[in-house]
């Protein structure tokens, strides 16, 4: 069976920019931070105290009453960016088969709004105090189960914990299951609900949060700044969504993991692994989806840390182009340094063509959901034929631009670090009846 | 072309039986029960007041550092002891790293080092007889090993790292189910060919008051206090729910011509995995058993087999009184009649219910089962439950060859997923 084509039709966001699609094109073309001081609890010696927060949510305009009692924020936000999404996508699940339709989620902290009283009820009164909902609340898989009980989703369905790249994770797993026919369609991103103070706390100790200020790609980076939030895409087999009608926004062509395993825990990948997860995700011509299984040339298993290491089908450095780059840009200087050398071997003489943006200083890092927050955004740059800005203090050290403008945008490459040298990446097309690629 | 076959060439445990695949294998084919009083914490207060524990061990004795793994959760011990076995049996030295990857899958990931570090921190309000919304803390900062530490994907992080590899490393956090989902990642990603060998599994380690008492206060765990070792009794007509327990199952998946190409001793092959979810209850399960079926058939169809192809069935059998009733509808479902033919056993009998790890512990206890011909009795059966009422082999195994073996899991959120393990192919 040829694989399928795999589009997105809907884009569910819920962030410090508002809710729906159009708020975060809006708020990623102005460009202006949307980040709020915390107010619910008193931040730490040392720890920020500005954070991306989801403004006049309630939880009860999206989930039955009685649910909203059962689950944590990042259920709540998860099932406002699902029905955002749905509802773009024009999406009536009643007139889906329901055995094909399901739900990746990539999620970092767990329900931890949900679990810090419940850990306080157990610690000081005991057993008897902590909320019967203690165990499907705060798991991981949580949002993902809630999901496909309210939508009726039985298929393939997973919940993927990796640290920021949660949402890249769960993303390329939804565009694999669908591309290779065991969903039609899929509900995936990520959620996240950061802001509770003992978990705001242990995300501080990594030493990767800003002081007071977001600036990547800048020799004053401090670090980033923390957001809450959803992000889920409508993806769909290309056969489902025209059978159906839908509006095709983007498509998903390729996906890439790659692993610095030498990195620290608190270190990100080096230059050499983030190439190669986007050499990945670009495929062998530059469109993406190219499944090769070519090893790498150099069977070295104690490469030099910053050497090139090209997979073998990869053609050399210098001729991918891409129009927009959703960096991951944690603006701590040691990992721009190496996203921005990646990008600049991958991209060679384009890269002071393409444009570099980073949705995060917008609406802060949404941690698990980041990644999907990230793709949402170049898919909504697809969309509008727009490159957003990087919101920067003025010295950012990679092509960008300050303002948005419309233009021919083809190709966005999202890019992801996370602990221990994760390192993901994913390509993003505007959708063309013939495709640039069609590889077995 | 056609597609790749995924094998197993390693395999490595920690369970409540002891360290290693050789222990749990005795103990699951023997039929010896787990269970004791929990000890690490007084649990008096909860109704469930047993588990079954993995027996302590000294890390040093097993590959590791004691400095090392003095910052890490239980749940990266139990891993890395039971990688380094399956990658000793495995030898992957001179593989290409950057085509090797990790997926462990766990359910509650470093939920000790995360509770401790809460308790720790947290500054209780005398005045108040509830807890806050956002509890209050003391101003010192949170060790910085500890978020690592709680990090669901710190177990697998940490596999790349001692074996040097740079493919896709992930984990899969889906509850019961993880082990087996994160199995069925790995087999995905190497038939993609974006990989040649994956070290995956699940891992739990779920001792901690906060965990018990979240599975207490649903009554999914047994209350068979006074008979720990008869409190996990899958199948049987007084079960009252699972048992707590903890451990890592790890095997090494490769693709088969990787596999032969660098003489690795292949075990046995992974020929298919299904999985849905039923859509109806986060923690319930519909009597009928008609979406268990489904992830059963589909990972039928998946490894291109009839139901009649299989010869022995590792079940879910959680002990709790839903699951194995639902379960024997599923089975019925989809073998028919028969059902009634076919030895089905929990290997849950013996080790109690490790979550995460459940799922991986089996697949290893299914491929012993086909390399021993031996199928691996249900301990503590000891009247059936009315509806229970497949052979599910009580107390005594039995010598017989075995071709393929289904093993299937269920969990929180409505996953249903299973996996089909076959011999090493000719």
């Amino acid at each position: 069976m040829s694989p399928e084509r795999v589009v997105v039709t809907g884009v569910g966001v819920v962030t410090a920019a508002g809710f729906g699609s159009e708020a975060l094109a809006r708020a990623l073309a102005e460009g202006v931070p949307r980040l709020s001081e915390i107010d619910h609890f008193a931040p730490g010696p040392g720890e920020p105290s500005l954070a991306g927060q989801v403004e006049a949510f309630s939880a009860r305009d999206w989930l039955p009453p009685m649910l909203v009692r059962q689950t944590d924020r990042s259920t709540h936000m998860a099932f406002a960016a699902a029905r955002l999404g749905m509802e773009e996508a024009g999406l009536e699940l009643g007139t889906c088969n329901p055995l094909r339709c399901g739900a990746m989620i990539g999620i970092g902290v767990g329900g931890m709004v949900f679990a810090e009283p419940q850990l306080y009820n157990q610690w000081v009164f005991g057993p008897d105090e902590v909320s019967t909902y203690q165990s499907i609340a705060w798991f991981y898989a949580a949002a993902m189960g809630q999901l496909s009980i309210t939508l009726d989703l039985r298929g393939y369905s997973k919940t993927f914990v990796a640290d920021r790249v949660s949402g890249l994770h769960a993303l390329g797993h939804a565009f694999h299951t669908v591309r290779e026919g065991r969903l039609d369609l899929c509900l995936a991103g990520g959620t996240e609900a950061p802001l509770a103070p003992f978990i705001y706390r242990s995300l501080a100790s990594t030493g990767w949060l800003a002081r007071d200020c977001y600036q990547p790609f800048s020799s004053a980076g401090q670090g980033f700044l923390l957001g809450e939030g959803a992000a889920l895409m409508v993806l769909e087999s290309l056969t489902h969504a025209e059978a159906r009608g839908a509006p095709i926004l983007a498509e998903i062509t390729g996906f890439g993991m790659a692993t610095d395993c030498r990195a620290m825990p608190y270190e990100s990948a080096s230059g050499a692994v983030i190439e190669r997860s986007m050499r990945l995700a670009l495929g062998a011509d530059g469109n993406g989806a190219a499944r090769s299984s070519a090893s790498s040339q150099n069977g070295s298993s104690n490469g030099q840390r910053e050497a090139v290491r090209p997979g073998g089908a990869a053609p050399p450095a210098g001729d991918h182009h891409v129009d927009l780059v959703v960096a991951d840009g944690s603006a701590r200087p040691q990992a721009d340094a190496s996203e921005a050398a990646a990008l600049e071997r991958l991209l060679g003489r384009h890269w002071q063509h393409t444009k570099v943006t980073a949705p995060k200083a917008i609406v802060g890092e949404l941690y698990g959901a980041g990644a999907a927050l990230e793709v949402a955004a170049a898919a909504l740059a697809i969309r509008d034929q727009t490159v957003w800005p990087l919101a920067t203090n003025g010295d950012a050290r990679v092509p960008h631009t300050t303002s948005a403008h419309r233009c021919r945008v083809d190709s966005a490459l999202v890019h992801s670090a996370g602990i221990r040298g994760l390192s993901s990446s994913l390509l993003v097309r505007r959708f063309q009846e013939t495709s640039p690629s069609l590889e077995v | 072309m056609s597609r790749r076959r995924v094998v197993i060439t390693g395999m490595g445990a920690v369970s409540p039986a002891g360290v290693g695949v050789p222990a749990l294998w005795h103990a699951a084919r023997e039929g010896l029960p787990c269970g004791e009083r929990i000890s690490k914490f007084d649990p008096s207060r909860n109704g469930s007041q047993i588990g079954a524990p993995v027996p302590p061990f000294d890390p040093r004795e097993h590959g590791l550092d004691g400095e090392e793994v003095a910052s890490w959760d239980a749940v990266a011990l139990y891993t890395m002891v039971a990688a380094i076995e399956a990658e000793a049996q495995a030898s992957l030295a001179g593989v290409d790293v950057d085509r090797c990857g990790v997926c462990v899958g766990t359910a509650v990931g470093g939920i000790e080092a995360m509770e401790n570090a809460f308790n720790d921190l947290v500054v209780p309000d005398p005045d108040a007889d509830e807890a806050p919304e956002f509890p209050r803390l003391h101003p010192r900062p949170c060790p910085d090993s500890m978020f690592a530490a709680y990090s669901c994907c710190t177990s697998s992080s940490l596999i790349a790292s001692r074996f040097g590899f740079g493919g896709p490393v992930t984990c899969v956090s889906t509850g019961c189910t993880a082990g087996v989902d994160a199995i069925g990642f790995a087999l995905e990603t190497i038939r993609r060919g974006d990989a040649d060998v994956i070290v995956t599994g699940g891992a739990d380690a779920t001792f901690t008051p906060l965990c018990l008492t979240a599975f207490d206060v649903i009554r999914a765990i047994t209350r068979r206090n006074q008979e720990p070792a008869r409190a996990s009794r899958p199948f049987e007509r007084e079960r009252s729910g699972f048992l707590l327990a903890e451990g890592a199952g790890v095997v090494v998946l490769e693709d088969l011509e990787h596999a032969r190409g660098r003489g690795a001793s292949i075990l046995a092959e992974v020929a298919g995995y299904g999985t849905n979810c039923n859509a109806h209850h986060m923690t319930g399960m519909h009597e009928s058993g008609e979406l268990l079926a489904v992830s059963i058939e589909r990972a039928l169809a998946d490894a291109g087999l009839l139901p009649a192809a299989i010869t022995y069935i590792n079940a879910h059998g959680s002990s709790t009184p839903q699951n194995d009733r639902a379960e024997t509808a599923a089975y019925k479902r989809v073998f028919g009649d028969s059902a009634h033919c076919i030895p089905i056993s929990s290997t849950k009998s013996v080790t109690g219910h490790p979550l995460g790890a459940a799922s991986a512990l089996e697949l290893i206890v299914s491929t012993l089962a086909i390399r021993e011909s031996f199928v691996p009795p249900t301990a503590n059966l000891f009247e059936p439950d009315a509806d229970c009422d497949l052979d599910y082999v009580p107390h005594t195994g039995r010598q017989q060859a075995i071709g393929f073996v289904l093993s299937n899991a269920s969990g929180f959120g409505g996953l249903h997923s299973a996996v089909v393990v076959g011999g090493v192919p000719q």
